[in-house]
């Protein structure tokens, strides 16, 4: 497995590389954030640990390209900022785990292999399905330019249509993945009532047919958003 | 004597009553009074107080002009009966108006003439009396009921030929009758009067006093939330809004100051970590994998990242150390340091850097390997090489200040990085100035910030790289601490930095004292 190491404490830098190719990576360095990102696209990587007071370029803006072109290399961000929001701020830019400095470099070996297992299957931050985009992060849904207001149900609804985007998902998988308390639920007509007012607010306005309905199976949203 | 035997007994009274009886009460409970009962309370006081005054002011004055008044009908009326008398043409009874009384004493004092309702034994007033009047041209009053006439009576008497005297007498009654009535009409409106004010003195206080209390709310919610948010401001443009406006502005710098704070905590826990977690990580790979391990590269790793956190343990130290002492105030310590002597000394450190680095002063001339450099020393023409620029101040601090403006000048510099000296009026300025690439006229102030970073791309390769971002910090405070101030400006020519600082030289103080005022010279 090879992996990329962009910091620029160089002998910090030097201390993983030794230590992680002992652990059997293959170990490239970087020292900035511009070759790093230049590295992470083109040198077809596993993985990518990322420090984020980078020179020229910080470990945020580095990851937050990578995802813009669809680069999903697993990304752990390394900081000696421990700050709640620079942590969430790293992960809903689309990397993967964050370690604070000091680490245990034991700690970082096994998070890397778990990265590693995932694999680089595309995870966006924002969820997309033609000009239909849904950012967990900040709740926000836009067709288009335009932001779509929804509510929490409504919102959860989305996203695990457009998670499964392109297959179809049947009304009892709905309920069971959306509501609080599925098993107390006997209608599973809720699901069509609540199906009826999310195409009411992302496809009716716009003339669009994103959510459909797929006889006798469930529901589908379309890959191209309708 | 008379005086300080006299003198303890109100004092001793005072005590008294301030001991016992109801003056402690007294003084106790005013103490207690809120600001709102206390205006009230005293502009109810002067409010009665005015209203009492002003009644009996005006009744007086009504009395007054009522007498007058009837004093001058009663001396009409004697005037006119007088005239008859003269005349020698008197009817009997006498003609009067209506409502006076006229009697007439002869020469004797006896009553020789009257008006038909005058009594003609006894004289309203004894002979004596009524010709004391009448000489003073004056007027009395007496009292009606021994006479069988109205209560109170107002007499005036005038002479007549053949020493006769003529008392003519007006009832007062009607007009004490109109006093009464103003009176009680004052009696019953002035209280009310009273009333109607207190209330308003009341309200108007309250309404005064209102945003005080919004204030008051405001400040609570500051203190219960943690969150710094505005006070409300009054819209009147009055004391309390000054106030609002004060201490908003007090409430938003000391917000500020805890951001800066806690960015400073942040940018400390940061910058004591990567060296942290780059030791660490060294050691445990080592120790790990023990196999093929260069020891003797991991020890010197290791100890160059040693001697990055405890210089910037010292540099945070330092800092903290300035920061107490810029607190205090304290005039600056130390003793006389010669500035010229101390960029001497710090030049001769610098001999084998990648630039080199010359000292620009006069004195700096004798440096080996300087010898071109450049006498710069306008402000003291005449002085020759030796004169040292005295300032006030610690030399180990100063020279650390000196070292942090050489080791960024040395860093950034294309050729030559040169320190002058010079003096200028009182102050002593010392600048250091490269030829490097210079820095945005927007960041030469943040430039001073703890932990800054202006540099992007600069990198920590090998060990000349920046440090922390507290070196300029560290300028700045010492400066502060002699007194002094420090700023960055573009060289002149360009391209280039120059660090200046300036510190009040040690003979200004001197300079500055009160020239008529004795002392050595």
């Amino acid at each position: 497995m090879r992996v990329l190491v962009v910091e620029d404490e160089r002998r910090l830098a030097a201390a993983v590389k030794r230590g992680l190719e002992a652990s059997g990576f293959a170990v490239d360095l970087a020292f900035d954030g511009v070759s790093g990102l230049h590295l992470a696209r083109e040198g077809g990587y596993d993985g990518v640990v990322l420090d984020i007071m980078l020179p020229g370029m910080s470990g945020y803006t580095v990851c937050e390209r990578l995802r813009a072109e669809e680069n999903w290399v697993p990304v752990l961000l390394l900081s000696a900022k421990d700050g709640e929001y620079d942590q969430a701020d790293g992960l809903d830019l689309g990397a993967d785990d964050y370690l604070t400095k000091p680490f245990s470099y034991i700690v970082l070996a096994a998070r890397l292999r778990a990265l590693l297992r995932r694999g680089a299957v595309p995870r966006p931050a924002v969820l997309r399905a033609g000009d239909l985009s849904l950012d967990p992060a900040s709740r926000a849904v836009r067709r288009g330019s335009l932001p779509v207001e929804l509510t929490a149900r409504e919102f959860s609804l989305l996203e695990y249509l457009m998670r499964r985007c392109g297959s179809v998902v049947s009304k009892a998988e709905l309920l069971a993945h959306v509501w609080d308390d599925p098993d107390e639920i006997a209608d599973l007509n809720v699901v069509e009532v609540y199906v009826g007012y999310l195409r009411r607010k992302i496809d009716a306005p716009f003339g669009r047919k994103s959510v459909q309905t797929v006889r006798g199976a469930g529901y589908l949203l379309a890959d191209d958003g309708g | 004597m008379a005086s300080t035997s006299r003198g303890p007994g109100p004092t001793a009274l005072r005590r008294w009553w301030l001991r016992h009886g109801l003056g402690p009460l007294l003084v106790r409970w005013w103490r207690r009074l809120g600001l709102r009962a206390r205006v009230t309370l005293i502009a109810t006081l002067g409010l009665l107080v005015a209203l009492i005054v002003g009644d009996l002011l005006l009744l007086n004055t009504l009395r007054v002009s009522l007498t007058r008044s009837v004093d001058a009908s009663a001396k009409s009326g004697a005037s006119e009966v007088a005239a008859l008398i003269n005349a020698d043409r008197l009817p009997v009874p006498v003609p009067v108006a209506a409502g006076i009384t006229i009697q007439v004493l002869n020469s004797a004092g006896r009553v020789s003439d009257v008006s038909p309702d005058a009594d003609w034994m006894v004289p309203l007033v004894s002979p004596a009396r009524a010709r004391a009047l009448a000489n003073h041209d004056g007027t009395m009053l007496v009292h009606g009921a021994p006479f069988d006439m109205p209560s109170l009576l107002r007499v005036a008497v005038v002479k007549a030929d053949g020493g006769h005297l003529v008392i003519a007498a007006v009832p007062f009654s009607e007009a004490s009758g109109s006093l009464n009535v103003v009176a009680r009409g004052l009696v019953i409106g002035t209280p009310v009067l009273f009333l109607v004010f207190a209330g308003a003195i009341w309200a108007v206080t309250g309404l005064t006093l209102r945003p005080i209390g919004a204030l008051r709310r405001g400040a609570a919610k500051v203190t219960a939330t943690g969150q710094v948010s505005d006070l409300p401001v009054p819209e009147a443009r009055d004391e309390v809004r000054l106030l609002a406006v004060t201490l908003n502005d007090m409430l938003s710098r000391l917000a500020a100051a805890q951001q800066r704070q806690r960015a400073l905590v942040s940018d400390t826990a940061h910058e004591l970590r990567s060296p942290i977690a780059s030791i660490r990580t060294q050691l445990e790979v080592a120790l790990d994998f023990p196999a093929g391990q260069d020891w003797e590269t991991t020890a010197r790793d290791v100890h160059a990242d040693v001697l990055r956190l405890a210089r910037l343990a010292e540099d945070l130290l330092l800092l903290a150390r300035l920061d107490e002492q810029a607190g205090h105030e304290a005039p600056p310590r130390g003793t006389a340091v010669d500035l010229i002597a101390l960029c001497r000394s710090a030049a001769c450190r610098y001999a084998d850097t990648r630039v080199p680095v010359r000292c620009a002063p006069a004195a700096g001339a004798q440096l080996p390997g300087t010898a071109d450099a450049v006498a710069d020393l306008p402000g003291a023409p005449g002085a020759r090489a030796d004169v040292p620029a005295l300032v006030t101040g610690d030399w180990e601090r100063l020279d650390r200040l000196l070292v942090n403006l050489v080791d960024n000048a040395v860093r950034y510099a294309k050729s030559a990085v040169t320190i002058s000296v010079r003096r200028d009026g009182g102050w002593a300025e010392l600048s250091v100035t490269d030829d490097g690439p210079g820095i945005a006229a927007a960041d030469l102030e943040r430039a001073f910030d703890r932990f800054a970073r202006l540099d992007d791309a600069r990198s920590r390769e090998g060990e000349e790289a920046g440090g922390a971002g507290l070196g300029l910090a560290i300028v700045r405070a010492t400066a502060q601490a002699c007194g002094g101030t420090a700023h960055l400006e573009a060289a002149s020519p360009p391209p280039g930095l120059r660090a200046v600082v300036r510190l009040p030289g040690t003979g200004k103080r001197d300079r500055e004292m009160p020239s008529g005022r004795p002392g050595p010279a």
